[in-house]
């Protein structure tokens, strides 16, 4: 025999546990301390029945935090201070008194702190605190409801087993029609306070400068940039164009947004189709597949120089659609126009002047390139990401002295010295790899798989990609290992849930909606389109099921023989010698009321096999069977 | 309210922050409203409550009577069910599908006579407390009530005072005078035959005697001592029951009817129910 009580507590405490689990991390240490310290008390109160706060001291204790917590909220410091207070006020009432109300006064704070976590974190553990806090409290409100009529009352292990089974409907039915309500609810394309929530972390994405020697060197930020759904590509094929940078001032590279207009030469083969997860980002550049050709699913500006913008501010994330076909070209449309792209500074270093020099007099581009590619090659250039120095001449100082960068030297100082040949030349920046998600299926890429590479007009006006960091003595080891990467079968499995949440829960908006209401009205159409015959199967089918459960349910429904033979026999009692049958008398009373020998004969035989719980045999049913003949036929005899 | 207030409050910072997460807490808060109402609706379907016909029960005496819920549910338990009665309710905890179970409630009937009962109720707060849901079970058969007992003096019984007949009562006993000679029919102790009659007939045969008890009386409702009715009534009651309980049979002298004095609760139940209806 347990009481409610006891259980009720024990759920009190895991649902504190759940609520506030999900924002301890991001409270105040001295709200952590308070909190773990008052459920510790609370528990321990609870056992001794003493309890630390009076009512009078808690209620005055919670004014004081609420006051306390008021005084800390301003414009740029809004939820932290909410968030404190809301376990603070859990804290008090743990080592209160808990009465119904404050048991239901520490349900709502517990909701109200998982709520409050969602503006602190969008991370997908988010749901399983979800699941479990309303399983909690579903059981906890239905036993308050039991300390409620009844505050010490105890159910026998029977009870327990019953109502349990009964309080599961609860929280299973709530998150079952939960997935139905999400999808309903009305939502606002723009919500008025955004500001509240979770700070999106915007990925610093790909420069739209390139500066070499700027830094000591790359950051290695794993942060998530992209997810692409494709097939597996191969691993030379994963170039993510995203911004073209076309002007050299001084040494930086920078982009001009009125570049000359490049044709795409007609692609052979199937184009690569992508679905693209771009998280939120400062500017406004779409990564895509190089080359692509075409994209759909946002409002997008494509340039001249086959870069493609969003119309809208990437302020979160977004999805969009893309073709690409990775063997395909650009061509500079007017060739006379290839001048733009031959744009050099004005203060060259002598070396790196007389290295364009001999290349200068080659015929042809493609000599040309070849020759600065052996140039590169001769050098012994390796690949660093740290340990940079910073210099005002990172040209020179790479290509003859540190002979150590990254790929915005490589490529820089790649495309400076072709321009200075007279071949024109542009940066690409964008993303180099991705780690394929075969659960998933898509591609993962990281702010660490940032690039810039390089493309070199031919000598028949077509745009090449040239990597020049894979130069580098090293390459095989560093780049190398961007490529087409397979997740570990965890990290698969923890970007794979947070890929689903992403893109299922935490982006589905006004604009999905509509997206599952047109899908919905399809799908009604295609099934009013579908002709008779084709119904004709599985309605019988479902009729066929709905008769034999019918059937089923009838003989379920069906009294046993014992029950059959008794009934007959009240009933001819009551039609011969007009007598009703009252439980309470019993067969043996309803017997001598009849004062027939029959009626006698049968209670003494039902009573001693059936009231016995002896089974009816073949020979008691044809004996019993008998006498309700004799009593049928008494009628006649009667009668006639 | 708490519920409601708190469902629409996140509701409307769900909608104005357009955080899914929020949404996602605010539908599971719908959804279990939902849930939380249609079990509630379902725990009060299919059960029946009555009231068990009490044996006696008096007016203006406080009494306990028996309700009996039942659960026709196939498979559904039902929770926290409470029959209400103006002067208060039992609770059924749980009540096991196609279970039953019975609790005493308080009741005081007002007048003698068949009374009807009041509305009977059955509510339960289940699943959640947040609303108690309540059906009104159909009308109970009425309740024969006896009339209030008024102490008095058994004296008021004896045959030399009013109100009291002597009744000679002729009750088959083993240790009174001798009643009758009759035919021996085997299950007679042998300490009754009777052996000098035997002897001049073929058969044996026995001496029936009288019962010794008290003298038996017979109560006249009219010529109890009393200012009305209800009152010459009570004290009526008070005296069957009395001297019932002392074994003392007690007839009725009614307006219509004479009851024969007798023993037995049977009997004594007969009188009450006379009284009642009078």
């Amino acid at each position: 025999m347990i009481s409610i009580d006891k259980v009720l507590k024990i759920l009190v405490y895991l649902a504190t546990l759940t609520g506030v689990a999900p924002l301890y991390l991001y409270l105040d240490r001295s709200s952590q301390i308070i909190f773990a310290v008052a459920l510790f008390a609370g528990i321990i109160s609870d056992r001794r029945r003493t309890y630390l706060l009076p009512p009078m001291p808690a209620t005055l204790l919670s004014f004081l935090f609420f006051f306390l917590s008021i005084v800390q909220i301003s414009r740029s410091n809004l939820v932290q201070p909410v968030v404190n207070l809301l376990v603070l006020l859990l804290a008090v009432r743990l080592v209160s008194e808990k009465q119904g109300r404050h048991i239901l006064q520490i349900f709502v704070l517990a909701t109200f702190a998982l709520a409050s976590s969602t503006l602190l974190t969008l991370s997908p553990m988010f749901f399983f605190f979800l699941i479990v806090l309303v399983l909690l409290i579903s059981c906890g409100l239905i036993l308050l409801s039991f300390y409620g009529a009844e505050p010490g009352l105890i159910l026998a292990p029977r009870q327990w087993r019953l109502l349990f089974k009964v309080s599961l409907l609860l929280p299973l039915g709530s998150l079952l029609l939960m997935l139905f309500f999400f999808l309903i609810l009305p939502r606002t394309e723009h919500p008025l306070w955004n500001f509240l929530n979770a700070p999106v972390r915007a990925s610093v994405g790909f420069s739209d400068q390139v500066r070499p020697g700027s830094v000591a060197g790359l950051s290695e930020d794993n942060q998530l940039a992209l997810r692409v759904e494709t097939d597996r590509l191969a691993g030379d094929d994963l170039y993510w164009r995203g911004i073209v940078l076309n002007r050299l001032d001084g040494q930086v590279w920078k982009r001009e947004n009125t570049p000359p207009l490049d044709r795409i030469a007609a692609p052979s083969g199937q184009p690569v189709i992508q679905t693209v997860y771009l998280e939120a980002k400062d500017d406004r550049f779409l990564p895509l597949l190089d080359l692509p050709l075409r994209v759909s699913g946002i409002p997008v500006s494509p340039s001249g120089d086959t870069v493609y913008q969003s119309r809208r501010p990437l302020l979160k994330q977004v999805r969009y659609q893309v073709q690409s076909f990775p063997g395909a070209f650009p061509v500079l449309q007017r060739r006379d126009r290839q001048n733009f792209y031959l744009q050099v500074p004005e203060n060259i270093a002598p070396r790196v002047a007389a290295v364009a020099d001999s290349i200068r007099e080659l015929p042809s581009n493609q000599e040309k390139i070849s020759a600065l590619e052996t140039f590169f090659l001769n050098q012994q250039l390796s690949y660093a990401a740290t340990g940079l120095r910073p210099t005002q001449n990172p040209v020179e100082t790479f290509l003859f002295e540190s002979k150590q960068g990254y790929c915005e030297y490589f490529a820089s100082s790649f495309a400076l010295l072709l321009r200075l040949a007279g071949v024109p030349a542009r940066l690409v920046g964008g993303y180099l790899g991705g780690e394929y998600n075969q659960l998933g299926g898509y591609y993962l890429i990281s702010e660490n798989m940032a690039h810039v590479w390089v493309e070199v007009l031919d000598d028949s006006a077509r745009w090449r990609r040239i990597d020049p960091s894979r130069f580098a003595v090293n390459a095989a080891a560093t780049l190398g290992q961007r490529g087409n990467n397979k997740s570990s079968s965890l990290r698969a499995l923890v970007d794979t849930v947070d890929y689903y949440w992403t893109r299922i829960v935490i982006s589905y908006d006004l604009s999905s909606q509509f997206q599952l209401l047109r899908q919905a009205g399809e799908r009604v159409r295609a099934v009013r389109m579908v002709g008779f015959g084709d119904l004709v199967i599985p309605v019988l089918g479902i009729a066929g099921f709905a008769l034999l459960g019918m059937l089923f349910y009838q003989f379920k429904q069906r009294p046993r023989r014992e029950q059959r033979l008794l009934n007959r026999y009240l009933r001819l009692v009551r039609t011969r010698f007009n007598v009703n049958y009252d439980e309470r008398d019993g067969l043996f009373a309803l017997a001598e009321k009849t004062g027939h020998p029959l009626c006698n004969d049968f209670a003494a035989y039902f009573g001693r096999t059936v009231y016995r719980d002896r089974v009816l045999g073949r020979e008691d049913y044809r004996y019993l069977n008998n006498l309700l003949r004799q009593l049928k036929e008494l009628k006649r005899t009667s009668s006639g | 309210m708490v519920y409601i207030g708190m469902t629409l409050m996140l509701g409307f910072s769900a909608v104005n922050t357009g955080n899914n997460l929020l949404y996602l807490l605010v539908s599971a808060l719908l959804g279990f409203m939902a849930i939380s109402g249609l079990l509630g609706q379902q725990n009060l379907q299919g059960v029946t409550a009555e009231i068990v016909q009490p044996d006696e029960i008096y007016a203006e005496a406080p009494t306990l009577i028996v309700a009996r819920i039942r659960n026709c549910r196939r498979w559904l338990p039902g929770f926290l069910l409470r029959v209400e009665l103006p002067e208060g309710g039992a609770l059924f905890p749980v009540v096991e599908s196609r279970g039953e179970l019975s609790r005493s409630l308080p009741l005081t009937p007002a007048r003698r006579g068949w009374q009807a009962l009041p509305p009977l109720w059955v509510s339960s707060r289940f699943p959640i407390s947040f609303f108690v849901r309540s059906r009104r079970l159909p009308d109970q058969p009425e309740l024969l009530v006896f009339p209030a007992q008024l102490r008095c003096s058994p004296a008021l019984a004896s045959g030399e005072q009013q109100g009291g007949h002597s009744f000679s009562l002729t009750r088959p006993g083993t240790s009174g005078e001798l009643q009758s000679i009759g035919d021996y029919q085997g299950v007679e102790s042998l300490k009754d035959i009777h052996w000098k009659l035997s002897a001049r007939h073929d058969i044996l045969k026995v001496k029936r005697l009288g019962s010794e008890g008290q003298r038996p009386v017979l109560l006249d409702p009219a010529s109890i001592p009393g200012k009305d009715l209800e009152e010459r009534l009570g004290r009526c009651c008070y005296l069957v029951n009395h001297l019932l309980g002392n074994h003392q049979p007690v007839g009725l002298q009614l307006p219509d009817k004479v009851i024969a004095p007798d023993l037995g609760t049977s009997h004594r139940l007969r009188l009450l129910r006379e009284l009642a209806l009078l």
